[in-house]
């Protein structure tokens, strides 16, 4: 299995860089993990559109390629952080490599809450329609009072810590897996579910279909599109497309 | 009168967020001075190991704490506070804590039905972090939905019982306001550990 892992913070001494990186190398046995840095994204902004650029590219194609994403997530201000945001932001906008894509959040904090606020908001963000990720539910990993956590090779000092991490990431193994499995069968009884819909909807030409929304969305990725134009500012009551969104 | 600082939270120019906030400058300029403040164009924040600051935060940070309260509206991008305003906030509570005890007013507008709701509640939250340990006005959700329809051309809104639900709201809010001054807490425990950390 091959994942990529994002620590969300662009500090030189982010402890969930340092947490990432202690992921990829202990459970290689497990999975080929690549961290992918964050550092020269420019923060979101629709006027400056840069998806079409390399840095957003190589994001792109390296997370839709990946069987899953590690998200780590540092907490600022009781959430997560404006950096990792801007990244999802940009994921979401005109690509949507998260869309149906398995996804495992940890986080790291100096105190004793390891970031547990942060992780819930992320979960709800990496949800939104537009973004669409499977996160894995039930167990959190949460690592509080990081600044003892960790010797200094950056390997984990707590076995408990270790022990319950491993079977966080066996969990993920399993989700990806099951997850793979549905994909497929879903992608394929979308594809028919739209195609059904766009014939018993279409008017005689097909000029006429854009007057009805869900009648010109002919593939997935339409409605996709449509749903990503709005989901900038919320629009998902609006859009029929947002039925269909995964 | 009160002065207070306005916040749009997006660096997009044409945003019904900033149209909100000039609208609410020009409606209620007979009961408070307000000031539009522009977030766009800061770095991606990072806490700085020297703890320093780009001087613009500086500037904005001192903007801030000498105004008797904050106005900001916040779009939603996928269910939450856009980046920008987030990266504002985050600057303005590293090292430096000017929005500590300012009352803050919190709105939104969204091109969909749901006006930036959960949005609202996220920012809420943030704001009463130790890290900003703003009091938000309690009770007070300003919901603006179907945004693009919402304004006329000359940046007013177009629906008056929404403009006059938002006087009252700024009524209210001028009252949370002076109140607010009077409003002194003995306990800073939790801004006390984060300055802590500050210092190492």
């Amino acid at each position: 299995m091959k994942f990529v892992a994002i620590a969300g913070s662009i500090a030189p001494d982010s402890y969930n860089r340092k947490l990432v990186e202690y992921i990829r190398r202990h459970y290689r046995d497990l999975a080929e993990i690549e961290v992918l840095p964050i550092n020269d994204v420019p923060m979101f902004n629709e006027d400056h559109n840069v998806t079409h650029t390399p840095v957003i590219q190589n994001l792109n194609q390296k997370i839709a390629a990946a069987d899953g994403v590690i998200l780590a997530t540092p907490e600022h201000d009781h959430t997560t952080t404006a950096a990792l945001k801007s990244v999802l932001e940009w994921l979401s906008y005109q690509v949507h490599p998260f869309n149906q894509k398995p996804v495992l959040i940890v986080g790291a904090s100096y105190f004793s809450q390891g970031t547990s606020r942060a992780q819930l908001d992320l979960r709800q963000i990496m949800e939104a329609p537009g973004v669409g990720a499977y996160v894995m539910p039930g167990d959190e990993f949460l690592l509080g009072n990081v600044r003892e956590a960790f010797d200094d090779q950056g390997n984990l000092k707590d076995q408990r810590t270790v022990d319950f991490l491993t079977s966080v990431m066996k969990k993920f193994v399993q989700w990806v897996s099951v997850l793979s499995a549905m994909d497929v069968l879903n992608l394929a009884a979308e594809q028919e579910q739209v195609a059904a819909d766009t014939t018993a909807s279409a008017s005689v030409t097909d000029e006429e279909a854009d007057t009805d929304a869900s009648a010109s969305i002919t593939t997935v990725d339409d409605a996709n599109e449509r749903a990503a134009e709005g989901s900038k500012d919320d629009q998902t009551a609006d859009t029929g497309a947002s039925a269909s969104i995964k | 009168m009160n002065h207070y600082i306005a916040i749009a939270g997006t660096n997009r120019q044409g945003s019904n967020n900033l149209k909100l906030v000039k609208y609410i400058q020009k409606r209620c300029s007979n009961v408070a001075a307000i000031e539009v403040m522009s977030i766009a164009d800061l770095p991606v924040f990072y806490k700085t190991p020297d703890h320093s600051l780009p001087k613009r935060v500086v500037e904005m940070g001192e903007r801030v704490k000498a105004a008797d309260g904050v106005i900001i509206s916040t779009p939603e991008y996928n269910h939450a506070v856009p980046a920008v305003l987030m990266n504002a906030l985050e600057w303005l509570s590293y090292s430096s804590h000017p929005f500590k005890d300012q009352p803050v007013l919190i709105m939104g507008a969204s091109y969909g039905t749901l006006g930036t709701s959960r949005a609202q509640q996220m920012l809420r939250k943030m704001l009463e972090a130790p890290e900003l340990s703003a009091r938000v006005m309690p009770n007070a959700e300003f919901l603006v939905g179907h945004a693009n329809d919402a304004f006329d051309d000359q940046g007013n809104l177009a629906d008056s019982q929404l403009a006059d639900s938002l006087d009252r709201l700024l009524a209210d809010f001028n009252v949370f306001v002076d109140i607010n001054r009077d409003l002194e807490f003995k306990r800073n425990d939790a801004l006390r550990r984060i300055q802590n950390l500050e210092k190492d």
